[in-house]
């Protein structure tokens, strides 16, 4: 019996094929096929200078489009095409588009705008096209607003661009806090600043007499919270952002507070407290200034940093002898180990889209950002250097910024940006060394 | 070593004899038909191979593919011109002209501190109106002569067919859309007596069965570029559209080298963002092709493994980009005579091996 099936199963192997290769000669209905390798590359696109509908718009007109380019340049998905390459010109916002004249130099996306400027208001309005298929994707739309913000009028438009072409949220139209450094790193002076994503319209939140650490904003983007050692011991502040009002927030004898990040609701806070040699993390109701322990270990216990729906809180601990990652509700209780690579892991950050958790590496000398999935798997590693530490998402969850120190005396504390898939590390622009960003959500 | 050696060696012993032996290929010996004959003897034999043979003449055998050939009636001396008629010739897609519309009217003025502003007038006169009144029907030949298109304008290379809703059908509502423009004019007058009239002789019968040509699927289901309220519209739309009745392949399939290069080119021109969400959706898209490997219609979206209509609707847009910008890189180059099995195609689109892990 064995020796017939085997004979059996022999014979299946001899003749399987010469059967499925009969079968695939009969095609029946429409041929099939399958495509598994594309090219990963930006969109070219074009955005010829903006249409200046009054005289007045003229001077926005062009740099309108600059910023846009930027904007959709600096997120790597895009390619601009230089207006000197382009054949077809925009003179009218609502003339027809031909199509023809950005096919032939390979636009796949076109984006034409107008502005107006009058009595001290800019109106900003866009299409943007598939040029591939001759189509305008959505509808168009106007901004309108003080003159002032026409820089913020262009990352609106670049945002509208990126999600309608890519599916996604944009991310231009927000602003990052940061700690601004200055002097040599035996004496460096630091104070809060607020910037444009981009690094432009920098502006100082406190001054420099104070070392500052750590700032994150409040959901809404209203306030932010930070560490002072105004006192001599750390102290958690939070700032009216719009007013530039600061009151401290967590003040108890006998402590150092720090590290702390909004709930995604805006009314908590969770944070670190060091109470006689131990570090454990605590939550504080902003209004009745209630307080709750969450941790309750010998170990240190800090970072921490809630998941999108404010069910759990993800934070650093040495429990395990060496530094790693943990999760627990956000409640407290269980906790669940989730990092289990070589070296130390810190600063977790959850991603806004909760699928993804952004982390400080240490391993081998060198310093990397990272992020894994939420159960700890697909740990993949963005970036490598001397120092490379502290991630912050931006609000659609695609792109990480974080500090990169240089070596040396004269190192010097910069920020950096990279996309989620590894790709695109740029420096960010700022005037002077900057460390600790803090990506705000986008502005309304 | 040697145990193996013997397991295997009575293996092969075994199935060689075994089939040999075993009647596995041997089938049952066919029936012997026993025909009576009868015994005659050598006289009689000799008898009848002294008289000459003769050897029928063979009639000429009718090939049967001339002769589906040979018309029952005589055949007509000339045939129609067959450019002369002006009967019910489907505009190609290259033979229509861009129309090139008036200016709009200017925009209104800006009173919403953002709001979303009318849908263009004249890009959709250019693509596909939405707002136009009913084509009208046009003399082949214009009262009035017109200026000659810009030297940039184009004929469309896709050709749709009108979508109108239907009034039964609540399901799927789908988005009306006119008709690519048929040609309104021509250079050349077509005389009534050239035209029509009735014919100076009968036909002649054709002699093989016209090749079946599928029915011009309908394009509706070109990607609605606004932001798609659900996935299943999508798809409701693309197949309550789709092909009627997908022909049936009869010609020789095309090699694995000549799917490998088709393949290929719409591979190059398929663009993927491995960090986003559309990389995560597999989607199927059907294209119909014209004899000469051009697109007959604009792609259609037949199914998607996700339900985030935001990125069914990117990746199916990332696919169709790149069988348009495929198709206009020289077409598509595919062998004629196996054109019934390439006709129409499903091509899955598959970035699992680019996204990011």
């Amino acid at each position: 019996m064995t020796m017939m099936r085997l004979a059996v199963f022999l014979l299946t192997l001899v003749f399987l094929p010469i059967f499925a290769a009969g079968q695939s000669l009969a095609q029946n209905g429409p041929l099939r096929l399958e495509i598994t390798e594309g090219v990963i590359e930006p969109m070219p696109f074009a955005v010829p200078d903006f249409v200046a509908e009054n005289t007045e718009a003229q001077q926005y007109a062009a740099n309108l489009a600059r910023v846009v380019a930027s904007d959709l340049t600096g997120s790597g998905l895009f390619r601009e095409i230089p207006a000197q390459a382009h054949i077809g010109k925009i003179t009218d916002f609502g003339a027809a588009v031909q199509f023809a004249d950005w096919r032939a130099i390979n636009a796949a996306a076109l984006i034409s705008g107008a502005a107006t400027v009058s009595g001290g208001n800019i109106t900003v309005k866009f299409r943007v096209y598939d040029v591939v298929s001759g189509a305008e994707l959505g509808n168009g739309l106007r901004f309108s607003g003080p003159v002032e913000g026409w820089r913020r009028m262009a990352h609106k438009v670049a945002d509208a661009v990126y999600s309608r072409i890519t599916g996604e949220g944009g991310y231009f139209d927000s602003r990052v806090v940061f700690v601004s450094e200055s002097g040599p790193k035996n004496d460096r002076r630091k104070r809060l600043a607020i910037m444009d994503y981009d690094g432009a319209n920098v502006q100082y939140l406190t001054d420099s007499n104070a070392i500052v650490l750590a700032p994150r904003f409040s959901p809404t983007g209203d306030r932010v919270l930070y560490t002072s050692y105004e006192t001599g011991s750390p102290r958690i502040y939070v700032l009216d952002v719009g007013r530039v009002q600061r009151r401290v927030l967590e003040q108890q004898p006998g402590t150092m507070s720090f590290a702390p990040r909004f709930a995604p609701d805006g009314r908590t806070v969770v944070f670190s407290l060091t109470e006689g040699g131990n570090t454990d993390i605590y939550t504080l109701n902003i209004a009745s200034g209630q307080r709750q322990r969450l941790t309750r270990a010998p170990s240190i216990e800090t970072a921490p940093s809630y998941s999108p729906d404010g069910k759990f809180v993800v934070f650093e601990s040495d429990r395990s002898g060496t530094q790693q990652l943990y999760i627990m509700p956000a409640t407290g209780g269980e906790v669940r180990r989730i990092s289990y690579g070589e070296g130390r892991y810190g600063t977790p950050v959850w991603s806004p889209r909760g699928d993804l958790i952004a982390f400080t590496k240490q391993s081998k000398g060198r310093f990397h950002i990272g992020v894994m999935r939420t159960d700890g798997s697909e740990e993949r590693l963005l970036t490598a250097s001397f120092l490379d530490e502290g991630p912050t998402w931006s609000p659609n969850g695609r792109v990480i910024m974080f500090t990169r120190e240089t070596r040396g005396a004269t190192g010097r504390a910069s920020l950096y940006s990279v996309d989620v898939s590894g790709r695109n590390l740029r420096p960010v622009s700022t005037p002077d060394g900057a460390s600790d960003p803090a990506w705000s959500p986008l502005q309304p | 070593m040697q145990t193996g050696t013997i397991i295997s060696g009575a293996g092969h012993v075994g199935l060689i004899g075994w089939a040999l032996f075993g009647g596995v290929f041997a089938a049952d010996p066919p029936e012997v038909q026993i025909t009576p004959v009868a015994v005659i003897s050598a006289q009689d034999f000799a008898a009848l191979t002294s008289s000459p043979q003769t050897v029928a003449t063979p009639e000429a055998l009718s090939d049967p593919a001339i002769a589906l050939d040979q018309p029952q009636a005589p055949a007509p001396e000339t045939t129609p011109d067959r450019a002369a008629t002006p009967e019910a010739r489907t505009p190609d897609a290259d033979d229509i002209p861009r129309a090139i519309p008036a200016p709009p009217a200017r925009p209104a003025p800006v009173e919403d501190q953002v709001a979303v502003l009318q849908p263009p007038q004249e890009p959709a006169a250019v693509d596909g109106p939405r707002d136009r009144p009913a084509q009208r029907q046009i003399d082949r030949v214009a009262p009035t002569p017109v200026a000659p298109p810009p030297p940039d304008a184009a004929p469309d290379e896709i050709r749709q067919e009108a979508v109108t809703p239907d009034a039964g059908e609540t399901a799927t509502p789908q988005e009306p859309r006119d008709a690519t423009a048929p040609q309104e004019a021509g250079t050349r007058i077509v005389t009534e007596a050239e035209a029509g009239g009735a014919p100076g002789q009968s036909r002649r019968p054709a002699a093989r069965p016209p090749v079946r040509t599928a029915a011009a699927p309908s394009a509706a289901a070109t990607a609605d570029d606004a932001t798609a309220d659900a996935i299943a519209e999508a798809l409701a739309q693309a197949q309550a559209t789709a092909a009627p009745n997908p022909p049936v392949a009869s010609g020789p399939p095309l090699s694995s080298g000549q799917k490998n290069a088709l393949v290929g080119k719409i591979g190059r021109a398929w663009r993927v963002d491995p960090g986003s969400r559309a990389s995560r959706v597999t989607v199927v898209v059907s294209i119909d092709l014209t004899e000469d490997g051009k697109l007959a219609s604009s792609p259609r979206l037949v199914s998607a493994n996700s339900d985030d209509a935001a990125a069914v609707q990117v990746a199916f847009r990332s696919a169709r980009t790149a069988i348009i910008a495929a198709a206009r890189s020289g077409g598509f180059d595919l062998p004629r005579d196996s054109y019934a099995s390439w006709r129409t195609i499903e091509m899955t689109f598959n970035p699992e091996s680019m996204r990011i892990k």
